[in-house]
């Protein structure tokens, strides 16, 4: 067997920093000017029924096109959650700490099939519980992008 | 069909930091696989390598490793998923009659990459990614909620999967994390990161390589005295949006398992099989993938785990190398358990060598957030 080369080997830092620019498509337009207007809109699949939540083009299940608009939420049910007492370095990698734990779920908004992931505020980690009703909180100005969902909050 | 079998493998002891350059990573493990098999580089025909660019660092990263997996003028191709998925790949280009001998090698060096962004990285860049919220563990963390929830799986059971794993790879020699006086409390207070997973209900950040050579029947009874043949493979993909799936339990592992043991004929896995290595990242994995395997019933994984049915002295154990919690060199992970059974098979495995016969194993490869793909092999030892 080849004998490895041992002891401290010097570390080079290179950066690859690239900007894309995605097109979101028709249905993820729709899906962002609706925002603004305070409205979540899924989608519908014509032969499985299912509502999409973000909107796709096709229904995996069926390989069916989708076609038909809903506004589903406001309102949706805790499917399952987290709290992180750390993140995501994004400048790094790696794990750091947090100062207040973040809240994560799994959420199925009222009329839609499948689950979107968001945060949830205005509630201690001690009471979330799987199955509990919350709803969106929206941006005091909502401009057609994702930060005009600002987090859900529990119905009380 | 041709059959085909692992002849040889190589591991290294997986580090934090191999403090080398990936090359020279690979070209350890390529030379000591073709060292095992008492064949040259010119007795290969095909190499697949399982790396990722992202990792890397460098677009098409398999173009500076033909040197040092010793693809040099040979028929050399790359999949970026796990190393699992590079032995299928082999495995076929060998069924078609091209070619009689396949090295494949899976490798990454977590010291070198930003560690979980390429994770981030392969979420939808027009909603998850921008959110922020979703990445490998707190998607984990979101399972293994659901799963708990479902099946009243407590966080003890949880813990004692990384128990179990973690006692065995005090008896791997290759594995990174060893606690030889590990316990379940020591689970339970680690550092807490996305609720309920904990620093050592997750796997690792691990630099290493794995590689083994595959060969066609003929080649296989001359390199080797115990070849260790491929009986059933078997791959399933589920879909991309972690909000489709039931992430209670594995629907893809299901069926990537069902072909498996249809081509193996496996009528009774938990009776048939007597050694299991699964791709696991986090240790609620093991409960939800041992469910799908048909190892237990549904929903009983945390009774499972309670019987000490897998241990390494049950009667099916499971990750007696200590699987993943162990090590896990993203890319190679998948392969290393393919290695680690034909270790079992060939009663090469030292002082984790499980203690009754194996004839036949199970060796799983996953990846994706949550497990989106997954492949499962069915490996058999003897003349048949």
């Amino acid at each position: 067997m080849a004998k490895s080369i041992e002891g401290d080997i010097r570390e080079l830092t290179t950066n690859i920093d690239a900007e894309y620019n995605w097109s979101v498509g028709g249905y993820m337009e729709k899906f962002f000017r609706e925002l603004k207007g305070k409205k979540i809109t899924g989608i519908r699949c014509p032969v499985c029924k299912k509502v999409y939540v973000p909107p796709r083009m096709i229904c995996e299940y069926c390989f069916a096109e989708t076609k038909d608009w809903i506004e589903v939420g406001p309102r949706g049910t805790v499917v399952s959650y987290t709290y992180g007492n750390i993140s995501i370095d994004m400048e790094k990698g790696g794990l750091k700490d947090r100062e207040e734990p973040e809240i994560i779920a799994l959420i199925k908004l009222d009329k839609a099939h499948s689950c979107i992931v968001h945060r949830i505020k205005k509630i201690d980690t001690a009471d979330i519980k799987v199955d509990m009703q919350v709803e969106v909180v929206w941006a005091d100005v909502t401009a057609g992008n994702l930060a005009d969902i600002e987090y859900f909050k529990p119905v009380r | 069909m041709r059959r085909v079998a692992i002849v040889a493998y190589a591991q290294m002891k997986y580090t934090k930091n191999r403090n080398s350059s990936r090359e020279v990573m690979i070209h350890d493990v390529a030379r000591e696989a073709l060292s095992m098999a008492g064949i040259s580089k010119g007795d290969v025909d095909t190499v697949i390598n399982a790396q990722n660019d992202y990792f890397d660092g460098r677009t098409i990263s398999n173009m500076k490793t033909v040197a040092s997996s010793g693809a040099y003028f040979k028929d050399e191709s790359k999949i970026e998923m796990d190393g699992a998925f590079a032995a299928f790949y082999a495995y076929m280009r060998i069924l078609t009659g091209n070619h009689d001998v396949a090295m494949v090698i899976g490798e990454s060096m977590a010291s070198c990459y930003p560690p979980y962004l390429p994770g981030i990285w392969s979420l939808d860049p027009t909603f998850d990614r921008p959110n922020g919220f979703l990445n490998e563990i707190s998607a984990a963390a979101l399972q293994a909620r659901l799963y708990m929830h479902k099946y009243g799986v407590t966080e003890k059971q949880i813990a004692q999967v990384a128990v179990k794993n973690l006692k065995n790879a005090n008896k791997n020699p290759y594995a990174l994390r060893k606690m030889p006086q590990i316990a379940q409390k020591d689970v339970l207070q680690s550092r807490l990161l996305y609720a309920p997973i904990r620093e050592l209900n997750a796997y690792p950040l691990t630099d290493g390589a794995c590689a083994i050579i595959l060969a066609e029947e003929g080649k296989a009874r001359q390199i080797a005295k115990n070849p260790v043949w491929i009986a059933g493979v078997g791959c399933c993909h589920d879909t991309y949006f972690l909000g489709e799936r039931e992430l209670y339990e594995c629907a893809s592992l299901e069926r990537a398992a069902e072909a498996a043991y249809k081509m193996a004929e496996i009528k009774n896995p938990q009776k048939q099989i007597h050694v299991v290595e699964l791709h696991e990242n986090f240790s609620h994995e093991e409960l939800i993938y041992c469910e799908a395997l048909g190892l237990c019933g549904r929903g009983k994984g945390g009774q499972l785990i309670d019987s000490k049915t897998t241990e390494i002295n049950g009667s099916i154990p499971v990750n007696p190398s200590g699987g993943a919690l162990s090590a896990n060199p993203t890319y190679a992970t998948g392969l290393i358990r393919l290695c680690e059974v034909a270790m079992q098979i060939r009663g090469e495995a030292g002082e984790h060598q499980v203690k009754h016969e194996v004839k036949i194993g199970l060796a799983h490869g996953q990846n994706g957030l949550c497990a989106q793909d997954n492949i499962v092999f069915i490996l058999k030892g003897g003349d048949k």
